[in-house]
């Protein structure tokens, strides 16, 4: 069973949702803008 | 050290060759100032978002974040993921639009220029102008050095014959091309270094079993008298100073912070939200540049501790200790026993890509602070044509001092880049990017967080970062911020119809 620091996985994680925020927040910016 | 043969080299020249043709026909739009430092204004959003993670991605990314993770734990590979993406969409959310709203109200051309047009203040200017020229002068000695090494052991010359290889083309490209060619390039350049991001991971993964089975692999090693394990702890692995101390998470947070969220202050970064060609360009942007930055930030950041199971079979324990000491040559040393011929001076052509594509346009903000900002306040008279003269004249005489600089320097690449890197974002934090945003702020506010934030990120850098393994931006960060709100505070706003451009 692999063990990795809850403190390492956290940081992949924040990558991880920060850029779908980013993206999300991106394509909804870039849809009321074109309105 | 590395073994490369005719078809490897050949790679190489062939995107040296491919910059300077890209910058040649970049001349003949590049004949005024606006076209000469922000492409007339007609930037696209893929040409942009590629040109800002060529940019801000310097050979340090591939070379010293790539191997990072050959001394430290995975976390610093996770934080230093994680904040790069942070700070990328930060810089896309917060900054993008607003500063290239800002510059097409106002004809502004450098970030000095926003300055002395926010804050009216052609003393906030003259001081933002010097800070950066001093800064990035120093930076650009890493972002030299990281390619020229890369140059040096391909051809298998001298480390001298290196950055004169890099420098030349590189030179020959921006001064006459401009921010047009440089951003051209960077897209051409920027696609191979993501190209060369994703080949290197590959061939990684799959030498290693892919990462599940490699870390499992690595957690029943013993590395250099440890346990594998140690590098999943973050508080495990890292330099020999910082675990003794039991400092390692600290370190691994400061630093990793620290040269990540630049991107949202930086302002050979910010510099190109001018030259977009309309709003649609940074709406667009917003969703490519993140993926971009994460994409090579995840496929990067994190290969060094899965090399040790390539690398070290190969090695003496003497060896091993070594390169935990310079983990910059972690990266080329297993794509040289992974990649075949052609791929793998393709892969090598990446960190030469990556300085060359920051180089440039750090190059032409030196040379826009020089002729923009410095001459045009001393004489501001001064004719179109005298002052394009100059912008090439300058940028070559940033060039050489940069070179002459680099050849006195020593030390790991990535720590270098992050001393004078991380007291540039000090130092424009508060007045461009919160200045943005904050009516208050007022020029003896800016100019007081800019010097604040020199002495302190630099002195601590040099006196006390060793000592106590917390990186000076930190302790830069929270002299230089305070200082900015409390003077701002306490002085006064410049007029409304300034502040009523901020939105």
């Amino acid at each position: 069973m692999m063990e990795i620091d809850p403190l390492i996985t956290v940081g992949y994680a924040i990558s991880i949702v920060m850029l779908l925020v980013g993206v999300l927040y991106g394509a909804y910016k870039a849809r009321r803008d074109k309105r | 050290m590395i073994t490369v043969d005719l078809l490897d080299v050949s790679v190489i020249v062939a995107v040296l060759a491919i910059v300077i043709v890209i910058g040649l026909r970049g001349y003949g739009l590049s004949r005024s100032m606006t076209g000469f430092f922000l492409a007339n204004r007609e930037l696209g959003a893929v040409t942009l978002a590629f040109s800002l993670m060529a940019t801000y991605f310097s050979a340090a990314s591939f070379l010293g974040g790539g191997g990072a993770t050959y001394t430290y734990n995975l976390g610093f590979g996770a934080w230093l993921t994680a904040w790069h993406v942070i700070g990328v969409v930060l810089m896309w959310i917060l900054v993008a639009e607003r500063l290239f709203k800002y510059a097409s109200k106002t004809n502004i051309m450098s970030v000095p220029d926003f300055i002395e047009h926010r804050y009216q203040s052609r003393a906030a200017k003259a001081v933002a102008a010097v800070v950066m020229m001093f800064l990035f002068t120093l930076y650009l000695t890493s972002v030299y050095k990281g390619g020229a090494i890369i140059i040096a052991t391909v051809f298998n010359t001298s480390f001298e014959v290196g950055l004169v290889a890099l420098a030349l083309p590189t030179l020959v490209y921006v001064a006459l091309g401009g921010l047009r060619a440089a951003a051209l390039n960077n897209l051409v350049l920027g696609s191979l270094m993501l190209l060369a991001a994703f080949l290197t991971f590959g061939l990684v993964m799959s030498a290693v079993g892919g990462p599940i089975r490699g870390i499992e692999e690595l957690r029943s090693m013993t590395i250099n008298g440890m346990s594998g394990d140690m590098w999943l702890k973050f508080d495990g692995a890292g330099p020999p100073s910082a675990m003794k101390a039991g400092v390692v998470p600290q370190l691994i947070m400061s630093v990793t912070f620290s040269i990540s969220v630049a991107q949202i202050a930086l302002p050979s970064l910010l510099m190109q939200f001018y030259a977009a060609k309309d709003a649609r360009v940074i709406s667009r942007g917003r969703i490519l540049g993140p993926v971009l930055v994460a994409a090579y930030a995840m496929a990067v950041f994190s290969l060094g501790a899965f090399c040790h199971l390539i690398l070290d079979p190969t090695l003496s324990q003497g060896e091993v200790a070594k390169l935990m000491k310079d983990v910059d040559w972690v990266i080329p040393r297993t794509v040289g026993l992974l990649a075949p011929s052609g791929l793998r001076g393709l892969i090598l052509a990446a960190p030469v890509a990556a300085s060359i594509s920051t180089l440039a346009v750090t190059l032409l903000v030196l040379s826009a602070a020089l002729t923009r900002d410095v001459v045009r306040l001393a004489k501001p008279n001064a004719s179109e044509r005298t002052l394009m003269l100059l912008a090439r004249a300058s940028l070559i005489a940033f060039a050489v001092i940069s070179l002459l600089l680099t050849l006195v320097q020593t030390g790991i690449i990535v720590d270098i880049v992050a001393a004078a890197f991380g007291t540039i974002f000090v130092c424009f934090l508060g007045p461009v990017t919160i200045g943005l945003y904050w009516k208050g702020a007022t020029r003896t506010g800016a100019i007081a967080s800019m010097i604040s934030g020199l002495v302190v990120g630099l002195s601590w850098h040099v006196l006390l970062y060793k000592a106590t393994n917390v990186h000076s931006v930190i302790p830069a960060l929270l002299v230089a911020l305070p200082t900015f709100f409390i003077v701002s505070l306490l002085t006064k706003r410049p007029p409304r119809e300034v502040l009523e451009l901020l939105g």
